[in-house]
């Protein structure tokens, strides 16, 4: 029988359910087949539905990734950028969601990305400058972003554009490695911006936001109620307002009067800013260092070749009971943290994400985020490999 | 040694090259104008003897690389005996692709050392 008839006999059956009319008779092999056409459909919903509650119950970078892999195969694109994009606000450290989110959003632009180019071809205006930056911003494509920027300042010197891109990308920066250079950078360029155009609110937001967040509270709220007085005022802004206030009554006179080049060495001195913006908490997560050394050692302890595991945490050393390898093991990460940090800032680097010692006992792999580090030793190679990005998921999760 | 430093500085990503002696003194070099080599090399240097010293003293002996990751780059340094390998890519780098041309460098280059000494 034709696949029409076949489903012209199925809206009977329905037809017939619904009018009250005579049914004919079911033809349970029909019922059967169709099911089974619509059985995987069904089992991929069901498993989304599963796997969607289970990342909203207990988010991990590896589960948002999962959730959106299997969002795309299920052509639901748009759903997988807002899983992605949530991911990546969640974890900011973890590198794998941050490559994800990336290159989906660069295949997304594309078009976009081609369409401003011809249009600056044939007609610069800064708009056009800075939306093709801020797309290459958007993506990750940093050093192309700040290239558009220097190009617009080239072709309009007096144009705002430029340095409010420039500061998105150096305030960017900044949240993720919260160096003096970065800071100053952003600050610069939205200064700069506010000069240019004193009702640019947007850069006077994001010098709000980033004065907040190292301690310069009072300096915020200037920049604060100059968009509160011309603009209606939404809940994020209020958030940040309130943050403002609270921050003022809650910090010393000491810090208060610090200048701005000292609050940014001091946050960069204590990888923390003294502030977040844009909730009332103050920034540091509260640790449960012991569950998430138990977590570790029993996750990365039981693997294959695995000869020991380390949690550095600021100054304090999670050890796993079994002491002594884990306890040199601590020591090895803490040293080589110090040492790769100082030095891959000065190699203008930014902060050290992590180090891969191989040699005859070995390959160790410490990861670092933030104040946290953790390390594996191992023996096996593959096994090493394996691990790099599931340990920095874990620190972006325990300590990010 | 020059040669096999500008073939690697030729692979995508990659940023340039050192070859940093034990009393880091840079032996041949291929690093891009914007990448001051004396400094890498010292830094490089400092990094290559703390980490080994941290090693050692806890019991963890033969190091023969390291690879730094940061925010905005990778750092490889690889032990060809006479000193050490050092490049410097970008972040975006596989690390996986990227390993595999240092350590082919550094093979040609411990192969050199030996005819040379």
């Amino acid at each position: 029988m034709s696949e029409d008839s076949s489903r012209i006999d199925h809206l009977k059956v329905w037809a017939g359910a619904l009018f009250g009319k005579e049914q004919p008779p079911i033809d349970r092999g029909k019922l059967v087949k169709l099911f089974s056409l619509l059985r995987p459909k069904l089992l991929r919903r069901r498993d989304l539905k599963r796997l969607k509650k289970k990342v909203f119950e207990d988010p991990t970078p590896e589960g948002v990734r999962d959730l959106a892999h299997r969002l795309l195969f299920a052509s639901e694109t748009e759903e997988a950028l807002r899983v992605v994009e949530e991911g990546v606000e969640r974890f900011p450290e973890s590198d794998s969601l941050q490559s994800f989110l990336t290159l989906f959003k660069k295949n997304r632009l594309r078009a976009t990305i081609d369409r401003l180019l011809q249009i600056l071809e044939t007609r610069p205006l800064p708009e056009a400058y800075g939306q093709l930056a801020d797309i290459y911003r958007d993506v990750g494509e940093l050093d192309q972003a700040l290239d558009v920027c220097q190009r617009c300042l080239e072709k309009f010197p007096e144009s705002d554009i430029p340095y409010l891109v420039q500061g998105k990308i150096g305030l960017d920066r900044y949240k993720r490695t919260l160096t003096v250079r970065d800071g100053r950078f952003a600050i610069d360029n939205f200064h700069r911006a506010t000069v240019i155009d004193p009702h640019n609110l947007k850069a006077h937001i994001h010098l709000a936001e980033i004065y907040c967040g190292i301690g310069a509270s009072r300096k915020a709220l200037d920049h604060l109620e100059v968009v509160t007085t011309q603009t209606v005022v939404d809940d994020r802004l209020k958030t940040l307002e309130a943050n403002l206030v609270e921050s003022l009554s809650s910090v010393n006179q000491e810090t208060q009067e610090l200048d701005v080049d000292s609050l940014l060495i001091q946050v960069e001195t204590q990888e923390r800013l003294a502030h977040d913006p844009w909730n009332l908490a103050v920034t540091s997560r509260d640790h449960d260092e012991d569950a998430a050394m138990a977590e570790f050692s029993d996750r990365f302890g039981s693997l294959e070749g695995s000869h020991d595991v380390a949690l550095v945490v600021g100054d304090q050393v999670a050890e796993p009971a079994e002491g002594e390898e884990g306890h040199a093991l601590s020591a090895v990460v803490a040293q080589v943290a110090s040492v790769g940090d100082a030095s891959a800032r000065k190699m203008d680097l930014g902060n050290m994400t992590g180090a891969i010692a191989t040699g005859d006992f070995g390959h160790i792999v410490i990861r670092k985020v933030r104040g946290a580090s953790a390390a594996v030793h191992l023996s096996d190679e593959n096994v090493a490999r394996s691990v790099r990005e599931p340990i920095q998921d874990f620190l972006a999760r325990h300590f990010g | 040694m020059q040669q096999v430093l500008e073939d690697l500085g030729e692979k995508v990503g990659i940023l340039g090259s050192l070859l940093v002696g034990e009393d880091g003194v840079i032996v041949a070099s291929s690093m891009s104008g914007s990448v001051d080599e004396e400094r890498v090399a010292a830094l490089a240097n400092t990094v290559i003897l703390s980490a080994r010293l941290a090693l050692e003293q806890n019991g963890y002996r033969g190091l023969k690389s390291l690879v730094l990751l940061a925010d905005y780059g990778k750092v490889f340094l690889h032990d060809i005996g006479i000193g050490f390998l050092t490049v410097v890519t970008q972040k975006d780098v596989s690390l996986g692709s990227a390993e595999v041309e240092v350590q082919s460098a550094a093979q040609k280059l411990v192969k050199m050392a030996r005819l040379s000494v």
